[in-house]
């Protein structure tokens, strides 16, 4: 299945996984790979970009929006091929570096108003995705109901 | 519902974890001396299922523990939930819960709400928005919802409670327990359930508006006639246009001439096709969400069964191989498929055993149908498409002169009743539909099976109940206590002695569980805690085990190994029926008690320095 009206495209993706990755520092890629499906939910991006966002847990974040993981696992997969493509792009750039089973942020990709409002939206909601990828992926992948 | 506890944890102030493992399907047996916190125990899975206030005491246990928590096991999922110590009455509410049952090492960190952690378990319980209180009282609303600690009333045996003559639950002092018990009784037992509930709620709802239709149609039907009577030149006239079939009686004419007039004024159909269009987009997406969701809380199963064929593969990574064309590929491609696989691989590897949080799925599928009905009726409301009509100048005046009339003689109520018989013949067929038994019926059907189970532990204890041995079960309904009938009489008997007190309180438990899980009940767990049952043969457990025991009359010890039988009678019934049920029993009896029973389980003897927190633990 296409998400094609997910509007993604190579530059918000790979601009979504640095931010995203420069928030936590470094991140495995089976946890890299579960920014995209974040990105790729209107609503996720919206509540996670707003100020009064408080992260606690992956568990609480779950059990308080269970309606906005259902179909988690068709955005994963719809996403695997632009995360893939993403990150080498990143690499090719001298973004990012792959180091010890994931990836780190080597120079900074900075945000610039021209990369429009939706690249803001993601920027600001970035740390609160960091926080929800990067804690215990098996758990992530579990509830997520990702089928490996 | 399945459930049972799988350990305690305290994690201590000095840093170091205790626990105490149980097993399930299993009558776990704390034994030990006195002021070495087996009460304590109950208290603590009291405190870590949201209790507000705590009975946990002071000195040496909670001074000395910075968190306490419990593993269980609920329907297939493994949680381990921990609640920050109480700093001395004040409860805390910081909580640490994992999904996959991890216990830290050191003292856990606050990662969940307490209204979160509650929404989670409530569901396991099968609590959603159906599951409210039926009646109002003092302290609880009607329609407020049920909280999962009122089922827990069924799920401990108390020393306060354990020889009470006339007090058989837990917390009854408080008022909210008191008024709760009632109120959740049937709906816990299985007498009732939500679905009866609703359905019985609907059908009087349904009784209510028939009736007041059928007297706003007799009503009506008397003004109608006059109006037709006034409007009987205007039909005539119409039917001469042509406007109303020759055929039509008096009340359908005037309805035609109706529709002709508002049907004339109604918007244009534009703005009335983009509404049906934006209603039938609204009521797809909501389908396709309800059945996303019902989709992903129930497919995790199939996924499972077929994860043992797909062991050796990763979907993921055969994804990326079947659509290699779409991927660009750099020097660290190979690097990257290399590093996804072997991360998903752990993951799979740690997760393929384990369930996932379905949570209040079920509670958001139930809101999204009801927004789905409200659209569908919306839609319904709408036509589909608009007729138009033709230029005849004629006919225009007419309809104004029609319009006019209609003014004048209208009658705004008989209007909305116009198509009342059809209303009426559906509300009269859907509360046929609606067939209930009554619950007076069905409590009393439970009363029945209640008192012939619990007739069973009366015979295999017999010998221990004295002259009550060939009495007759006689469960209370209404105040929720068992009393036993002599044979052949009408009335039930003040029965004496703490013993009896006691072997009625297992009594009326055990067969409550029996019951609940012969009727597939899902609010109730299957679990039960029991302080010191022998406590009408010893008192308190301050006497040095022996030496306590040496005045005792062998009669005694005959009861409480009869008491022990009977537990360990119970989780064999419950197997036989292809349940599981665990029993915590906090004692201080000597293992030889329960020699020959399969189903008791020793899991630590509190004694010689042993205790819940051992003095070798303290600093």
């Amino acid at each position: 299945m296409k998400f094609s009206s997910y509007y993604n495209n190579l530059g918000i993706n790979a601009f979504a996984i640095s931010s995203v990755l420069k928030e936590a520092r470094f991140l495995t890629i089976p946890q890299i790979a579960l920014i995209l499906p974040v990105v790729a939910h209107r609503q996720m991006v919206k509540k996670l970009a707003d100020g009064r966002f408080r992260f606690v847990s992956f568990e609480q974040y779950l059990i308080d929006n269970i309606e906005f993981f259902y179909n988690f696992n068709e955005r994963y997969f719809a996403s695997l091929v632009p995360t893939v493509n993403a990150l080498q792009f990143l690499n090719e750039m001298g973004v990012l570096q792959l180091k010890g089973g994931g990836a780190v942020i080597a120079s900074d990709l900075p945000f610039d108003a021209s990369m429009g409002k939706r690249a803001e939206r993601v920027k600001r909601a970035s740390p609160n995705i960091a926080a929800l990828v990067s804690g215990n992926a098996e758990v992530f992948y579990l509830n997520a109901r990702i089928e490996l | 519902m399945k459930f049972y506890i799988e350990s305690l944890h305290l994690w201590l102030k000095t840093e170091q974890r205790r626990s105490v493992t149980f097993l399930p399907n299993k009558v776990n047996v704390i034994t030990g001396d006195s002021h070495t916190g087996k009460t304590a125990i109950l208290d603590i899975v009291d405190y870590c299922l949201f209790a507000s206030k705590h009975r946990i005491s002071e000195s040496i246990i909670n001074e000395n523990v910075a968190w306490y928590g419990l593993r269980i096991h609920v329907n297939d999922k493994i949680y381990t939930l921990a609640r920050r110590a109480p700093a001395g009455t004040t409860t805390s509410s910081d909580y640490y819960f994992s999904s996959m049952g991890e216990v830290p090492d050191s003292a856990p960190i606050l990662n969940i709400s307490e209204s979160v952690l509650k929404k989670q378990l409530s569901a396991d319980f099968g609590i959603d928005q159906d599951v409210k209180i039926p009646f109002g009282g003092r302290t609880l609303q009607t329609g407020s919802r049920v909280s999962l600690r009122y089922f827990l009333l069924f799920n401990t045996i108390s020393q306060d409670i354990i020889t009470h003559s006339g007090q058989f639950f837990d917390k009854q002092n408080e008022p909210r327990y008191q008024e709760a018990l009632p109120r959740i009784f049937d709906i816990a037992v299985g007498i009732d359930t939500v679905e009866n509930i609703l359905k019985r709620e609907k059908r009087a709802e349904l009784e209510r508006s028939l009736a007041r239709l059928e007297k706003l149609t007799a009503k009506t039907q008397e003004k109608r006639d006059q109006f037709n009577a006034q409007l009987a030149e205007t039909v005539a006239r119409a039917k001469g246009y042509g406007l109303v079939a020759d055929d039509t009686d008096a009340d359908a004419s005037v309805a035609a001439l109706k529709r002709m007039v508002t049907e004339r004024e109604s918007g244009p159909d534009l703005y009335v096709s983009a509404q049906y269009e934006e209603i039938s987009s609204q009521i797809y997406r909501v389908s396709r969400k309800v059945r996303g969701l019902r989709k992903f809380a129930s497919e995790y199963g199939n996924h499972k069964a077929t994860l043992k064929e797909t062991a050796d593969s990763l979907q993921p990574v055969e994804y990326l191989m079947r659509n290699y064309e779409e991927t660009v590929r750099t020097s660290v491609f190979d690097d990257i498929l290399r590093n996804l696989s072997e991360g998903l691989q752990q993951i799979k590897d740690a997760t393929a055993r384990k369930t996932p949080l379905d949570s209040n799925i079920a509670e958001i599928i139930k809101s999204l149908e009801s927004q789905r009905q409200k659209l569908e009726k919306d839609l319904h409301a709408l036509p589909a498409e608009m007729e138009s009509f033709e230029t005849d100048r004629d006919k225009y005046i007419f309809i104004g002169e029609t319009k006019a009339k209609l003014e004048l003689y209208g009658d705004p109520e008989s209007e909305k009743a116009a198509d009342n018989s059809e209303l009426i013949a559906n509300l009269e067929a859907e509360i046929e539909d609606l067939a209930v038994s009554p619950v007076n019926d069905r409590q009393e059907l439970f009363t029945r099976a209640l008192d012939e189970a619990i007739q069973d532990y009366i015979s295999l204890t017999k010998a221990a109940l004295g002259n009550y041995g060939e009495y007759r079960s006689a469960f209370n309904y209404s105040e929720k206590k068992l009393h036993l009938r002599k044979p052949r009489t009408a009335s039930t008997e003040n029965v004496g002695s703490s013993s009896n007190h006691m072997f009625l309180h297992l009594f009326l438990f055990l067969g409550l569980h029996e019951l609940i899980m012969r009727n597939d009940g899902i609010h109730v767990a299957p679990f039960l805690i029991i302080d010191q049952f022998s406590r009408p043969y010893w008192g308190e457990d301050d006497q040095e085990d022996g030496e306590g025991e040496k005045d005792v009359d062998q009669s005694d010890v005959a009861k409480v190994k009869l008491a022990l039988e009977l537990l360990d009678q119970f989780i064999t019934t419950a197997n036989e029926m292809g349940k599981e049920f665990q029993m915590i029993v906090f004692e201080h009896i000597n293992p030889r008690y329960w020699d020959g029973l399969k189903n008791v389980h020793l899991v630590e003897i509190f004694r010689d320095g042993n205790a819940l927190i051992p003095v070798s633990r303290l600093d």
